[in-house]
């Protein structure tokens, strides 16, 4: 049997722009894709990322920084240092503050969108996850005067 | 550890920066290695240390080995407790 082909504008099955279903879903689509990329916005990224050096605009106190990381369940923490018997040396970083710049780390009760939290904070100018190379100094094996605890220490809560 | 009239929550926040040391929720962090549901909310403790002038926290592997004879030596620190019971 012979098949007349009929032009759409003529069998009134006409439509403009894509099929109603198909549309639909584009629009589910887009919503998914906004949905998920204001989700990984808000994570931490790039994922994994465990330390940070963040920028604050030049009229922020370093108590506005602190409280800021702090309230975040941040601290602050100095590259190189922290490993088990290395010389210790102050962590509060009150001096890198001169240059509107502190080095933090998370901590077990930062938030989960700590990254994505900081970068939107208003007192933030930039933050940087790394990765970071550092060229730590040498360190002597039996150093005089304090050391850090090091990794293997246990968690001691005070109150 | 608790704090003397005179300290206000930014020196003892800078006190426990300094020495290593990180604001702590034991029962938050209890939750957390049980695998249990974590409601993360703002880890600040302004409130807790307007009432009391106390701040909860822990050590880490940044604190010195000599954490405890800083903190007592320290003028704005009136007490430290090792052995706190987390309520949860």
């Amino acid at each position: 049997m012979a098949t007349q082909l009929v032009p759409a504008s003529e069998s009134g099955t006409r439509r403009h722009g894509p099929h109603p279903r198909l549309a639909r879903g584009l629009r589910v689509a887009a919503v998914l894709i906004l949905l998920l990329a204001g989700w990984g916005f808000l994570q931490a990224s790039p994922p994994g990322i465990a330390a940070a050096s963040v920028d604050f605009t030049s009229d922020t106190s370093y108590a506005a920084a602190l409280q800021t990381i702090t309230d975040l369940g941040l601290q602050t923490a100095l590259p190189c240092f922290g490993g088990a018997n290395q010389i210790w040396t102050p962590m509060g970083e009150r001096d890198l503050l001169q240059m509107h710049r502190l080095w933090v780390v998370a901590t077990p009760i930062a938030a989960p969108a700590w990254f994505g939290r900081l970068r939107t904070t208003p007192s933030v100018t930039h933050i940087d996850g790394g990765p970071f190379r550092f060229a730590c100094p040498n360190f002597p094996a039996h150093p005089v005067g304090p050391v850090s605890l090091g990794d293997d220490a246990p968690t001691i809560y005070i109150a | 550890m608790t704090f003397g009239a005179a300290a206000g929550y930014d020196n003892a926040l800078a006190e426990v920066a300094d020495l290593g040391l990180r604001l702590a929720d034991p029962c938050y962090e209890r939750s957390w290695t049980r695998h249990l549901p974590l409601f993360w909310h703002s880890m600040g403790q302004t409130a807790a240390f307007a009432s009391g002038r106390t701040l909860i926290v822990a050590t880490t592997d940044v604190a010195p080995t000599t954490w405890q004879d800083r903190l007592r030596q320290s003028a704005s620190v009136s007490g430290i407790d090792t052995s706190y019971a987390s309520p949860c």
